[in-house]
């Protein structure tokens, strides 16, 4: 796999934005492999992957830091979210059920997992080194 | 963050957030400033998203829970032509609960209450 770029940013919610906007940047340098459809996807599971480390791992500390590295195959990019938080764990991803009739029932949390795998091809966990690291994967288009 | 309130015609208000993006860096505010609003009695909101390119999950919760506070005495209409922003509410198939109207002109909201 390529190296395509490492970005780090501070694990703060006002930072989520830094790297959504450069992702942006960055994929509009490989249309045909990619479209606007593919990079709004790709910035959903971006920005709620990485706001569940700062609210869920980092827990909001101060001074901390999360690493997005991107990875180029030869059929999908990968995106690697390297943190410092306590380990997790994701043995399942939750469905977003709910009755649209019934308005109780409608989702005002907890969507973010589903949304990352709904907009991505394959997701990862490795415990490492006392970091985590989240693989997302996402195929190139026509694969 | 700050909402822009602007009244209409049939007791409506239309409000447009002052953001691009609604996300979780601003959800909280954004949800309090919309339930202020219902506090003060305007039961008839169009919540103006097209100056927003971005919704994320809290951006879309604060959203879901001014609807169901709002729900049982009025109604909300979403205006926006962003395609990131339809997307989100696709992808959710919050779609099928919201009346969103894919303009930019405000009488098409408008035409939406009676």
């Amino acid at each position: 796999m390529e190296k395509i770029i490492s970005l780090e940013i501070s694990g703060k919610l006002e930072s989520v934005k830094l790297v959504t906007l450069s992702i942006r940047s960055i994929f509009s340098c490989f249309m045909g492999q990619v479209d606007w459809d593919w990079i709004d996807e790709t910035e959903i599971a971006l920005a709620e992957a990485i706001t569940n480390i700062v609210k869920h791992g980092y827990r909001y500390q101060k001074d901390t830091t999360i690493t997005i590295e991107l990875y180029k195959s030869k059929v999908a990019f990968e995106f690697h979210l390297i943190d410092m938080a306590s380990p997790y764990t994701i043995d399942e991803i939750p469905s977003l059920d709910f009755d649209e009739a019934a308005i109780d029932t409608l989702p005002e949390s907890g969507m973010g997992i589903y949304l990352i795998s709904e907009c991505m091809n394959d997701l990862k966990y490795i415990r490492e080194k006392n970091q985590n690291r989240l693989i997302l994967v996402k195929h190139f288009l026509m694969i | 963050m700050n909402l822009t309130i602007t009244e209409l015609p049939k007791k409506i208000v239309k409000v447009v957030p002052d953001v691009k993006r609604l996300d979780a860096s601003v959800a909280p505010d954004f949800k309090q400033q919309l339930q202020g609003l219902i506090d003060d009695g305007h039961t008839r909101l169009i919540l103006d998203l097209n100056e927003v390119n971005f919704v994320d999950s809290s951006g879309l919760g604060a959203i879901v829970a001014t609807y169901k506070r709002l729900k049982p005495v009025g109604t909300l209409v979403i205006l926006t032509t962003s395609q990131a922003v339809l997307t989100m509410f696709k992808l959710t198939r919050l779609e099928k609960v919201f009346t969103i109207i894919s303009s930019k002109n405000m009488m098409d909201a408008i035409n939406c209450f009676d």
